[in-house]
């Protein structure tokens, strides 16, 4: 491979996902079109069903999804057992009487008040982990916004691996995804998945009436135009019925492997 | 590592992470690049060559192309429909190419030398990457 053609057909015939969903039951506002749980991870609408994963995210981050989730999980625990956070602050009540790091903060902020008269028992935890943090910087200790501030991007977007290996044949040359397709039981009709979201939670079928969006990309600079074969692929924006048919649609399918694990 | 493990043990043994910036977008970080020190046979994630190899993976962060999604008939448990529409926009054909150009630069690089040996490579395919 040496041009971006040849790089983007490899691409497109060996590019595969693992998956890292998120964003498909977004919170936010009520009276939002896109939003399905509120701040409390409520769904809005019903009273006693709650979502807590990465799909409550409002818009997708700039990393892996496991930590974040995991927090979301623990924050979720106050939620449901109706407990307020340690302090009313920001640091979660999960870790009891016994959190090294908010014992430390608490002990510094309040060695700082004894230096500087400052009533310690007035802040947050969160205020006070801060203060901690920067100490001499008392005025940078904001207040601790409740609000959700939810950009609205109205589906799940996941990334696309491509892999490049230091062997003959490496991988981008050498499977055969139509192989690992028909191992999974596909039958080419696209857009016809997954287990993944089989599994997920009852809020995303009420969330989603065929939600369909088309981000416009962002031109900056001079980048390196792709051209010949690209045109053939799809549209720049959005998809010609005969390109979701024939193309694009297959990839990011599942391998056998991970379709198993996903499956629920 | 067998086709049908599961669990946290079968994951890939994906050792190293690095985030890159591909030049082609605004953002400070829209590349995640992983290293593997096994090739992946026909780089299906968690299958292994029986030969020794490194893989770099190249994944695009945040791709502009947006999926569309449709609820199923109210079957239960009938998944919905899903069109992830992976290269739509012309945008993240650009960066997934910037993403695969970087993973061969990475397998190029003096530190990766002792341990890069071409000699599986027909002469062509060691052309660009040397």
């Amino acid at each position: 491979m040496q041009t971006d053609d040849e790089f983007l057909a490899a691409a497109t015939q060996r590019g595969t996902t693992t998956f890292h969903p998120g964003c498909t039951c977004r919170m936010g506002p009520a009276d939002s079109s896109w939003a399905v749980v509120d701040d409390q991870l409520r769904v809005h609408g019903l009273q006693n069903l709650r979502v807590v994963d990465a799909s409550i995210m409002p818009r997708m981050i700039s990393a892996n999804l496991n930590a974040s989730t995991l927090m979301i999980a623990d924050k979720a625990s106050d939620l449901i057992r109706r407990k307020e956070a340690a302090g009313g602050g920001g640091l979660s009540s999960s870790y009891g009487n016994s959190c090294p790091g908010r014992d430390a903060a608490r002990s510094s902020s309040r060695s700082a008040a004894r230096r500087t008269g400052t009533p310690a028992l007035q802040r947050t935890a969160s205020q006070e982990l801060r203060a901690a943090l920067r100490p001499g910087h008392e005025k940078s200790v904001g207040h601790r916004s409740r609000t959700c501030e939810c950009i609205p991007i109205p589906v799940p977007q996941n990334s696309l691996s491509f892999l490049a290996s230091c062997f003959d044949e490496g991988a981008l040359s050498r499977g055969d995804p139509s192989a690992d397709r028909a191992k999974a039981g596909r039958t080419g009709a696209p857009g016809t998945v997954d287990g993944l979201v089989a599994g997920g939670s009852a809020g995303r079928r009420c969330a989603l009436p065929w939600a369909r969006a088309v981000a416009l990309p962002r031109e900056v600079g001079s980048p390196t135009r792709l051209k010949g074969a690209i045109g053939a692929l799809a549209p720049p924006t959005a998809p010609s019925p005969r390109a979701v048919r024939e193309g694009l649609a297959n990839l990011g399918r599942n391998a056998p492997r991970e379709r198993e694990r996903l499956a629920v | 590592m067998g086709h049908h493990a599961a669990g946290l043990l079968s994951l890939s043994p994906t050792m190293v992470y690095c985030f890159w910036h591909s030049g082609e977008t605004t953002e400070s970080s829209d590349l995640q690049l992983t290293f593997t020190p096994r090739e992946l046979q026909g780089g299906v994630q968690g299958q292994l060559e029986d030969q020794p190899g490194m893989t770099v993976a190249s994944w695009q962060q945040r791709p502009k192309a947006a999926a569309m999604s449709a609820p199923a008939p109210p079957i239960l448990f009938k998944p919905p429909i899903i069109q992830t529409n992976y290269l739509v926009a012309e945008l993240d054909r650009r960066v997934v190419v910037a993403g695969m150009k970087l993973a061969r630069r990475l397998l190029a690089s003096a530190p990766l030398a002792p341990y890069y040996d071409s000699r599986g490579f027909s002469r062509a395919q060691c052309a660009d990457r040397r």
